[in-house]
């Protein structure tokens, strides 16, 4: 049940965590292992990049680091940012009219 | 007490399990899938303010078993629309001996532009890809890649791009006014769309040094540790209880003397006890 609510919604939290800055897969992965239950292992964050990258949503480039070897950065793209916005008023719609009936 | 060849041997086989955990997947994401967790593991432990096992440990755990990063790939793999095809998968034996030649001179280059210490080479770096597979990081028709401009750019970062595209690549050194490790030229030139087996070449500065491993056998440990670092290469020691040599004499070594291999490569010598 869970399991299947957080497919549907995991990819738009990696979006939205990039809406605002660029991270690291590290940083993602940790952000997310940390938010309860979003991710069962941080390992588990790489195929969902990996299908966002293949789907365009985002993108990555290398930077060097000032302290180890060089990260690789995700960054939104614009096709994210417009799948992400149209998440955000379809998750609006939704999760009002589920709370209204469980209420 | 563990030293960081083990725990890079520890990381080492989480890897390779997770290759073969992938082994279902198209090769550019599985390839794709093993780089960014590599390259989790490197930035973790280059946070780590002491190389431990347990923390070594920690990190790899908190990543979770490879079965599950598979089963996570399975599933991302699931509906997509039928427009690419899956490839058969192209890693065999003879494949991953080419990987590590080719990754034998990346070994090299990072361990003569890193700290130049002795400590063991990052492994952030994958070795180049040379089975023919679809970009990872740009839209493209079927079958091509564009390649990416890296001219000004470090050589490890460089290689790091072409090994997300799935190009191959070979270095050229040259010596020039840049700072050693800086890409000064490359073919074909950055933006040109090329078929996924093409090889780039790329023109780098500063110089790949290769020495010849002298004969240490039947040399104290650390007669054979002093000729090995003026030749310019690390060693490792293993010891074996060997009842016909003095104890802390050198009874084999690998690679054999006289080959031909990279600065700073590493020469392990079997020590008796």
């Amino acid at each position: 049940m869970l399991a299947q609510m957080r497919r549907g919604a995991i990819e738009y939290c990696v979006l939205a965590l990039l809406r605002e800055q660029d991270r690291y897969g590290l940083e993602l992965a940790r952000a997310l292992a940390e938010a309860d239950g979003l991710v069962t292992s941080e390992g588990t964050v790489y195929p969902l990049l990996t299908r966002l990258h293949r789907e365009g949503l985002i993108d990555a480039t290398w930077e060097e680091s000032p302290n180890g070897p060089p990260r690789r950065y995700y960054r939104i793209t614009k096709d994210g940012r417009v799948a992400l916005k149209t998440f955000c008023a379809q998750w609006d719609r939704f999760r009002t009219t589920v709370d209204a009936i469980l209420a | 007490m563990t030293d960081d060849a083990d725990l890079d041997a520890l990381c080492g086989d989480y890897l390779a399990k997770l290759s073969d955990s992938l082994a279902g997947l198209p090769p550019a994401d599985r390839r794709q899938i093993i780089d960014q967790v590599s390259e989790h593991i490197a930035t973790a432990r280059s946070a780590l303010p002491a190389q431990s096992e347990a923390a070594v440990r920690d990190i790899l755990e908190r990543l979770g078993t490879p079965e599950e990063i598979a089963a996570s790939a399975a599933g991302e793999e699931g509906p997509r629309p039928p427009m690419r095809g899956r490839k058969p998968v192209l890693v065999g034996a003879a494949a991953v001996v080419v990987l590590i030649v080719v990754g034998v001179g990346l070994a090299a280059l990072l361990g003569a532009f890193s700290s130049g210490g002795n400590g063991s080479v990052q492994s952030n770096l994958l070795p180049p890809q040379t089975s023919p597979s679809g970009s990872g990081s740009t839209t493209t028709p079927a079958g091509v890649v564009i390649v990416p401009s890296l001219a000004g750019q470090n050589v490890s970062a460089a290689v790091q791009q072409l090994v997300t595209t799935g190009l191959s690549y070979t270095l050229t050194y040259v010596s020039g006014t840049e700072p050693v490790g800086t890409v000064v030229e490359q073919s074909p030139a950055g933006g040109s769309r090329v078929e996924p087996t093409t090889q780039v070449r790329l023109t780098v500065t500063g110089t790949q040094v290769s020495v010849t491993v002298p004969n240490v056998i039947g040399q104290s440990q650390a007669q054979a540790q002093a000729a090995l670092s003026a030749a310019g290469l690390d060693v490792r020691f293993v010891t074996k209880t060997n009842g016909s040599a003095v104890p802390g004499t050198v009874t084999d070594q690998a690679p054999a003397a006289g080959s031909t291999v990279a600065q700073q490569s590493s020469v392990t010598l079997t020590v008796s006890q």
